[in-house]
C-alpha cells in the first residue's frame, strides 16, 4: 500500500519545539489555556492536536504562528525562538481568509510578492500550485465564486507556495461538507508527501487526526495540557473509513473522555471563541 | 453567474422598471410647479414650460454648458485633491492610534461645521480667487472623506490583516496592499458623502465669491437676478441638479456596485 515518497521522516531534531509553555487569559481567573506543555515536532512530521473545545489547541497553534506569546516557556522553530508571525510559519485557518478583491491567482501570489519574487516567477509558482490543488482553470476567478472546499484549496496553495518551514492548520476542513472534507484529507496527505513540509494540524475531529497524523497529541481542557500522544503507524494514504483508522480513533477518543476538566469553573473555559467559530462556520456555509 | 445574453436581457427588462417611478416623480413635480405658477407673473415664478424653453435656449447658446462646465472643472480639481488628502489622512488615523486620538475629535467637529462659514476667511486670506473657492471646497470635503476612510479601515476584518502579516506583508505595503483594498467599499461611501459636501461648499463659495468675477454659477445667478430672469435662475438650478445626478448615477453608483460585486457582496441580479 505504501508508495515511494511516503517514507517515515527523520524525527531526531525538532522542527517545532514547545518547552514548558504556559499561556493564561489576561486578567482572568479561569484556568490557564495552556499549562506546562511540552511538544517536539520533527522535520517533515505530521502532528495532529486534538481535544475538546477550550483545551487550548488553537492557542497552541497561535503560539507557534506568533500571534500570541507564551507567559512562560519557549516556542522555537528550527532552533529560532518565535517572535511574532512570519512567512516561515504559514497558517491555514478554518475561515479561508482569502483576499476577496484579488483573483485566485493573485491570492496565491500574495506571499511571493511580499517576498519580492519577480512577476514571472510568481506566476509560474502560482500556476504550479493551482495545478497541484486541482484548481488550474480557476486562476482568474474570485474567491466568492468558489465552493468552500475550493477556497480552502486556494488557501492551502497560497500557504505552500511560500515553502514554509512549518505549515500550521487550524481546523481547516471543519467548515466544509463531509464528502469534500474526505477529498481534502487525501489531497493534503499527497501534498505533504510531495513537499516534505512539517505540519502541525489542529482539529476536534478524532478520525481526521488519525487519518492525517504521524502522531496524535491529545489535549485536555482546564487547564490545557497534554494527556497523551498516540503514534499512528498505518499505511498511507488513509481515509476515515479504514478499519485501522477507526480502531485507533476509538483509542484516542477514550483518552479524551478519560480526562474531565480539573475544575468545575473550567467547564466552559473557551465558550466565547467557540461561539465565534460557530458563526464563522455559518457564514462560510 | 449568468451568461452575457441572460444578463443583457435582465438589464433590458430592468431598465424601464427602474426608471419609470423616477420619471413619474418628475412629471408630478412639474404639474405641481405648473399649478403654483399659473396666474403668477413670469418675473415671480415662470411656468415649467417657459423654463424648459429657457433651458433649451441656454443649451443652444452654450451659456448653460459654460456654467456647468466651470462648476464641473472646479469640482474635478477640488474633489480630486480632497479625495487624495482625505484618503491619506484617513489611512493614517485609521492605522496609527495616537494620530486617531489626536485628530479624530477635530475632524468630527469640522465635519458638522457648514463649510460656508470659511468663505469670509478664505476671501481675506486668498482674495476672491479660484483658490478661495477651492480652499472652501477642500475644507468641506476632506473631514468626511477622512472619517469615512478611518471608519472603513477600522471595519477591515482582523483575520485578513492577520493572514497578510503571516504571509510576510508589513508596514506601508500592508496598508497599500491589504488595508486600502479591504476598506475600499467603505472608503467609496465616504467619498460619495465627501462629494456631496464638496459640491455644496463649491456652490456656496461660487454664490458669494463669483459675484465679483469669473464665469461661474455665482456670476450667472447674480446677472439673472439683476435682469429679473427667474427662469434663468431656475434653469441654472436644474442644470446643477442634473450634474449631481449624473455624477452619482454614472460615477459613484457604478463604482460601488462594481466593488461590491467583485467581492461577492452583491449578487449579480440585485439592483
Amino acid at each position: 500500500m505504501a508508495e515511494p515518497g511516503w517514507a517515515r521522516p527523520d524525527v531526531s531534531e525538532p522542527a517545532i519545539s514547545i518547552e514548558g509553555v504556559s499561556r493564561r487569559y489576561p486578567g482572568s481567573t479561569r484556568p490557564p489555556a495552556l499549562d506546562d506543555v511540552h511538544l517536539a515536532v520533527g522535520p517533515g512530521e505530521f502532528v495532529c492536536v486534538v481535544g475538546r473545545s477550550g483545551c487550548g489547541k488553537s492557542t497552541l497553534l497561535d503560539l507557534v504562528a506568533g500571534h500570541q506569546a507564551p507567559n512562560s516557556g519557549r516556542v522555537s522553530v528550527h532552533g529560532g525562538q518565535v517572535h511574532g508571525p512570519g512567512p516561515d510559519r504559514v497558517v491555514v485557518f478554518q475561515d479561508h481568509t482569502l483576499f476577496p478583491w484579488l483573483t485566485v491567482r493573485e491570492n496565491v501570489e500574495f506571499g511571493l510578492r511580499a517576498a519580492g519574487l519577480s512577476r514571472a516567477r510568481r506566476r509560474s509558482a502560482a500556476e504550479d500550485w493551482l495545478d497541484r490543488v486541482h484548481l488550474y482553470g480557476y486562476a482568474d476567478a474570485r474567491p466568492h465564486e468558489l465552493s468552500g472546499g475550493q477556497r480552502q484549496r486556494v488557501a492551502l496553495a497560497r500557504a505552500l507556495a511560500l515553502r514554509p518551514a512549518v505549515l500550521l492548520m487550524d481546523e481547516p476542513f471543519s467548515a466544509v461538507d463531509a464528502q469534500t472534507r474526505e477529498h481534502l484529507q487525501v489531497e493534503l496527505q499527497q501534498l505533504w508527501a510531495q513537499t516534505g513540509t512539517t505540519v502541525l494540524f489542529v482539529t476536534h475531529d478524532v478520525r481526521e487526526a488519525v487519518v492525517l497524523a504521524d502522531r496524535v497529541v491529545v489535549l485536555a481542557p482546564a487547564p490545557g495540557r497534554v494527556v497523551g500522544v498516540v503514534p499512528v503507524d498505518l499505511p498511507r494514504p488513509r481515509t476515515v473509513e479504514d478499519d485501522g483508522v477507526l480502531d485507533l480513533a476509538r483509542q484516542v477518543r477514550a483518552l479524551m473522555d478519560r480526562t474531565p476538566p480539573r475544575t468545575a469553573v473550567g467547564a466552559l473555559p473557551d465558550g466565547g471563541s467557540a461561539g465565534t467559530g460557530r458563526s464563522r462556520r455559518a457564514r462560510a456555509a | 453567474m449568468p451568461g452575457p445574453r441572460e444578463s443583457l436581457r435582465a438589464h433590458l427588462l430592468r431598465g424601464p422598471a427602474a426608471v419609470w417611478p423616477a420619471a413619474a416623480t418628475a412629471l408630478a413635480a412639474a404639474l405641481v410647479w405648473w399649478a403654483i405658477a399659473a396666474g403668477r407673473p413670469q418675473t415671480v415664478l415662470p411656468s415649467p414650460w417657459t423654463t424648459a424653453h429657457t433651458v433649451a435656449d441656454l443649451l443652444v447658446g452654450g451659456q448653460l454648458l459654460g456654467v456647468v462646465g466651470r462648476t464641473a472643472a472646479v469640482m474635478a480639481v477640488g474633489f480630486t485633491a480632497s479625495a487624495l488628502l482625505g484618503i491619506c489622512l484617513g489611512l493614517l488615523i485609521g492605522t496609527v492610534r495616537t494620530l486617531d486620538r489626536a485628530l479624530s475629535p477635530y475632524l468630527v467637529g469640522l465635519q458638522s461645521l457648514p463649510s460656508a462659514i470659511w468663505i469670509p476667511l478664505a476671501v481675506i486670506l486668498l482674495g476672491t480667487s479660484d483658490a478661495a473657492v477651492l480652499a472652501v471646497t477642500v475644507l468641506g470635503a476632506v473631514p468626511s472623506i477622512a472619517m469615512g476612510t478611518r471608519n472603513a479601515v477600522h471595519a477591515v476584518p482582523p483575520p485578513l490583516i492577520r493572514a497578510a502579516r503571516m504571509l510576510g506583508e508589513a508596514g506601508a505595503a500592508l496598508v497599500v496592499r491589504v488595508v486600502l483594498p479591504a476598506a475600499l467599499p467603505g472608503i467609496a461611501a465616504g467619498i460619495e458623502q465627501g462629494w456631496a459636501f464638496a459640491f455644496r461648499s463649491l456652490v456656496a463659495g461660487e454664490l458669494i465669491l463669483g459675484t465679483v468675477g469669473g464665469s461661474g454659477i455665482g456670476v450667472f445667478l447674480t446677472e439673472a437676478r439683476a435682469a429679473n430672469r427667474v427662469d434663468r435662475m431656475l434653469a441654472a438650478v436644474l442644470a446643477i441638479l442634473v450634474l449631481g445626478l449624473l455624477v452619482d448615477r454614472l460615477g459613484f453608483r457604478r463604482w460601488q456596485r462594481l466593488l461590491r460585486r467583485r467581492r461577492g457582496v452583491l449578487p449579480e441580479k440585485a439592483t
